[in-house]
């Protein structure tokens, strides 16, 4: 009959279609050669599907395995997530050439949900999530059908769809409930690894971190005011060592305590920051008050971590755009030096600016228009400093030569100009920024917004001076996106389609929007929310002993399993239908008459065997054991069969009679 | 809550190890297949991963995956749910043969895949629709003659993930009635009505030890057919032994040498099968039991039924 349907060969679109959805979100994190290479072999794939193409053997297999496996490694310099990601994809694709068997399907569909968690690694966002959601119904689906071939492919659909929505609970159960660590069990490379648009060092000429990328570097809400386009300055590192080419933090600072200046504005914001794998933390200029016990405030208003951030935080900041930063003992000291030799001209040309000023801040001002006056283009893609020149005199080359730069080159020949006219100056790396989304109320600052600016020591106090500003006034109040390839939404406006433009702008807006609350309502879930969860149901877990937090989970979850084992077997209940309820209640009748239905005997044995030992129930029990087994026996019943049956064994009353006898 | 964890003893037999429970009166035992060995290992790969990078994003993932196993486990207990089962009879087989023992599977509601289970031997796993019957037909090895009861069959299905296979006893009684092991044996027989007449071997078929070959007429059995001759392109001639034995051979136990009982039985039967293969009359002596000479399939059945359960 269908007996054996379920060991026909099953069909191997399943797993194809599994292996290309699974692929798929991986095309932008393996390089274009790896991408067109699975793209040819599916391709291939397909085709044979229709007619038969002669399908590579062993050796042919091996072969292109071994010179895949080195194509992997050779485009991503090494065994890095990439590769191992492009190996994983290779193995799975080469593997669907041998699917002759269900164990070989079986295998490739749990390598493609291996394939398909790895892209968490890539990204995390919500709408990776939705379509993991989709990938796993789908691969689910193909399990099923590999498994059970005699199974339509809708009905294996909606079965996958319907174990996918009843685990949902049990995800969130175990979501919340799952006892969380501070640390993790060893080291923690960062989870997702990303371009950031910002560096802890300067280094002269380098182009290589300009950050293009228009992903997003931090999100902000403001429990205060928003503040001007001008002041969205976001502190990052202060770099005081110059080495005539590369400026780096001084590594040997006192820690500090925030001060407030009570008659200054305050702002309130929470910052949640995209791990960027530095130890820096970004505040808005200038804070005084971090909540996070993992930072500790530095001597020049800057907070820092511990450790290298390598996964989402998130921190309540204190800040007044308008206090005074009072310099250290040591700042004059620190910000001053020079290299001994080089960038002579520059020097030249900062003496002669400092000697024909009164006082310092004439020299910044006299400096600053310099900048404005001396045909100085902002340009992400400047005309190459000379390779001789780079090491002694590259702000010479800069400033009398080239003078095409970004953010880096004016700031470092600004601050170098500084202290060549004796002028204590030093770099602020962060960004500046900042835009507000408006379909949730806080601000984004995207990589592309990374900035590079000065202070200067003017009568004990450090002032913020931006020298690129001088050059390119649009540059800092300016919409990044209109300037830079910095979005998609950027790269569209260029081609000058207004209406879809901003269509794909708002879009873009409300995808981050759906991130944000993704982010601030999911993934930032901690150990600190865990207890306040399970504070607010009276269980403390941060008592002695996680015997209290076991107990609790361990109920929580059999509970759920009961819930659900109940919601189930009502089902299983309900899948009797009346003929059977009624004949195990004739059956549960006669166990209380002493003469329960033996295991082994069908319905009419059973009968007869009653009416020999109780002659006086022969009516009613032969009138029930053949309605019954015409009612499951015998096609022909007809439609009054069953509430026969039903009356029958309702009426049958067993006990009186015997009484009355 | 009515699941109560049955027995801690875990059902050990030599390759498998069950985790049971109970439910009801009935007791289920559960475990992984190896596709489920395989992706368990991959939860419990990226369990650690989100422990150690603390990342929610991969404990999403874990629970929810893991979630679907747990829940698949109750499609699958409910696949097994609501299964009555009812014997088929068994068409017996002589010792060391495959006894087919079949059952007719009836369900109040669409079961999937539904394997059959005697010891080690399991059937292929059938549908079983609401309201049609489905079969299922085990292959259970026999070793030994006589009465093979069986008093239970365990149903096993692993729907829908193929991951966890979970198994029920079922208690359902079936019989299959197993003969003796025919041993290759001369024929000894007694005339009919002589008990104590002289043995008188028989040929045995292996060799060709008719006496003639006379060409077939309409009436002569067919089983004396000489299909040889045909193939060789002659007429079809019948054989004519020798000792046509009108009067019916008796088979008597008593008169079967061999070592022991379960010998002799079995050269028996093996007399038996070869004397219905020829058409002969025969008859069997028992002790006691006596079935008189005749031939036929209902004949020679009982003349085995008596062998096997002597």
């Amino acid at each position: 009959m269908i007996a054996k349907h379920h060991n026909k060969r099953p069909d191997p679109t399943a797993v194809l279609v599994g292996v290309v959805l699974c692929s798929v979100p991986h095309f932008l994190n393996i390089s274009i050669v790896a991408t067109l290479i699975c793209l040819l072999l599916w391709s291939y794939q397909v085709l044979s599907l229709k007619r038969s193409l002669p399908v590579p053997g062993l050796l042919v297999r091996s072969v292109a395995g071994t010179v895949m496996f080195l194509i992997a490694v050779g485009l991503n310099e090494g065994l890095t997530l990439e590769a191992f990601v492009t190996l994983l994809i290779f193995m799975i694709t080469v593997k669907t050439f041998e699917l002759r068997t269900r164990r070989d399907q079986i295998v490739t569909i749990i390598l493609c949900y291996f394939l398909i968690f790895s892209a968490m690694f890539f990204n995390d966002s919500f709408i990776l999530f939705a379509y993991l959601l989709f990938t796993i119904t789908c691969l689910t689906a193909g399990l099923i059908s590999v498994s059970f071939a005699g199974l339509r492919p809708r009905r294996t659909m909606r079965l996958a769809g319907r174990l996918l929505l009843q685990a949902i609970p049990f995800m969130i159960v175990l979501f919340l409930f799952f006892p969380r660590m501070q640390s993790g069990l060893w080291g923690r490379p960062p989870v997702i690894s990303q371009v950031s648009g910002f560096t802890d060092e300067v280094t002269f000429d380098s182009f290589a971190n300009i950050a293009q990328s228009g992903k997003t570097a931090f999100r902000v809400t403001f429990d205060t005011e928003i503040p001007q386009p001008e002041q969205r300055y976001w502190r990052g590192i202060v770099l005081s060592r110059f080495d005539g080419r590369t400026w780096r933090e001084d590594r040997h600072r006192p820690f500090a305590r925030g001060v407030v200046n009570s008659e200054q504005e305050i702002l309130r914001y929470t910052v949640t920051l995209e791990p960027h794998n530095h130890r820096t933390l970004f505040t808005l200029d200038l804070p005084f008050r971090i909540y996070s016990p993992r930072a500790r405030l530095q001597a020049d208003y800057t907070y820092q971590l511990w450790r290298p951030l390598s996964g989402r935080i998130q921190y309540e900041a204190r800040s007044q755009p308008g206090a005074s930063q009072r310099a250290g003992k040591t700042d004059v000291t620190a910000n001053i030096g020079l290299p001994e030799t080089g960038n002579s001209r520059v020097r030249a040309l900062a003496s002669q600016l400092r000697a024909e000023s009164s006082s310092p801040v004439e020299f910044v001002q006299r400096t600053l228009f310099f900048f404005q006056n001396g045909d100085f283009t902002y340009s992400l893609n400047p005309a190459p400093i000379p390779a001789d020149r780079i090491s002694q005199d590259g702000i010479d080359a800069f400033i009398f030569d080239t003078r095409e730069g970004f953010c880096e080159h004016f700031a470092s020949a600004f601050a170098v100009m500084m202290r060549a006219g004796g002028v204590a100056a030093r770099l602020v790396g962060g960004y500046m920024g900042g835009e507000m989304n408006p379909y949730g109320d806080y601000m984004v600052v995207r990589q592309s917004d990374a900035h590079v600016w000065c202070e200067v020591l003017i009568d004990g106090v450090w002032q913020r001076i931006d020298p690129t500003v001088a050059v390119a006034p649009g540059r800092a109040l300016q919409n990044r996106a209109g300037t830079e390839v910095a979005t998609g939404a950027g790269s569209l406006l260029n081609v000058q389609l207004p209406a879809f433009a901003d269509f794909f702008s708002s879009f873009t807006n409300y995808t981050d929007m759906l991130n944000m609350r993704w982010n601030q309502w999911v993934l930032s879930y901690s150990r600190a929310n865990q207890v306040e969860l399970f504070r607010a149901i009276g269980i403390d877990i941060q008592l002695p002993g996680g015997v209290v937090l076991a107990v609790v989970v361990g109920g929580v979850l059999l509970v759920a399993c009961g819930f659900i084992a109940i919601v189930l077997v009502r089902d299983i209940r309900t899948r009797d239908d009346d003929g059977a309820t009624y004949w195990r209640r004739f059956c549960a009748v006669m166990k209380k008459e002493g003469l329960p239905k033996p295991a082994h005997q069908g319905p009419i044995e059973y009968g007869r065997d009653i009416v020999s030992r109780r002659p006086d129930l022969q009516n009613g029990v032969a009138k029930i054991t053949a309605l019954y087994s015409q009612l499951r026996y015998n096609p022909t019943c007809t439609e009054d069969t069953l509430p026969r049956f039903i009356e029958a064994v309702k009426s049958f009353r067993p006990s009186p009679k015997k009484r009355q006898r | 809550m009515r699941v109560s964890l049955a027995s801690a003893a875990v059902v050990k037999s030599a390759h498998e190890v069950w985790l049971p429970f109970g439910w009801k009166k009935r007791r289920y035992a559960l475990r992984p297949t190896r596709y489920g060995l395989f992706f368990l290992a991959m939860l419990a790969a990226l369990l650690i991963g989100s422990i150690n990078h603390n990342n929610n994003f991969g404990y999403l993932l874990t629970f929810l995956l893991g979630g679907m196993v747990l829940v698949s486990l109750f499609h699958t207990f409910a696949n097994l749910g609501g299964i009555s089962l009812h014997p088929m009879a068994c068409r017996p087989v002589f010792a060391g043969d495959t006894a087919s023992v079949s059952f007719f599977l009836h369900a109040a509601a669409d079961k999937v895949a539904i394997a059959g289970r005697i010891g080690q031997a399991t059937s292929a796993p059938v549908d079983c629709i609401t309201g049609a019957a489905a079969s299922i037909t085990i292959p259970v090895p026999t070793t030994r003659r006589g009465m093979l009861t069986i008093q239970s069959i365990t149903l096993v299905t692993s729907f829908p993930l193929s991951l966890l296979e979970m198994r029920t006893t079922v208690p359902v009684t079936s019989q299959c009635l197993v003969y003796p092991k025919p041993l290759r044996s001369q024929l000894f027989a007694t005339g009919h009505g002589d008990p104590d007449g002289d043995e008188s071997p028989l040929p045995t078929a292996g060799e060709t030890e008719f006496d003639e070959l006379s060409p077939y007429r309409v009436g002569d059995d067919i089983r004396r057919a000489h299909w040889k001759s045909l193939a060789a392109g002659k007429e079809l001639h019948t054989i004519r032994f020798e000792q046509t034995l009108t009067g019916g051979t008796m088979f008597s136990l008593a008169l079967t040498p061999g070592e022991d009982i379960e010998t002799k039985l079995g050269r028996l039967s093996y007399m038996i099968v070869t004397a219905e293969s020829r058409a002969l009359e025969y008859g069997l002596i028992l002790d006691e039991l006596t079935i008189g000479a005749g031939k036929g399939t209902a004949h020679r059945e009982a003349c085995l039924k008596a062998l096997a359960l002597y």
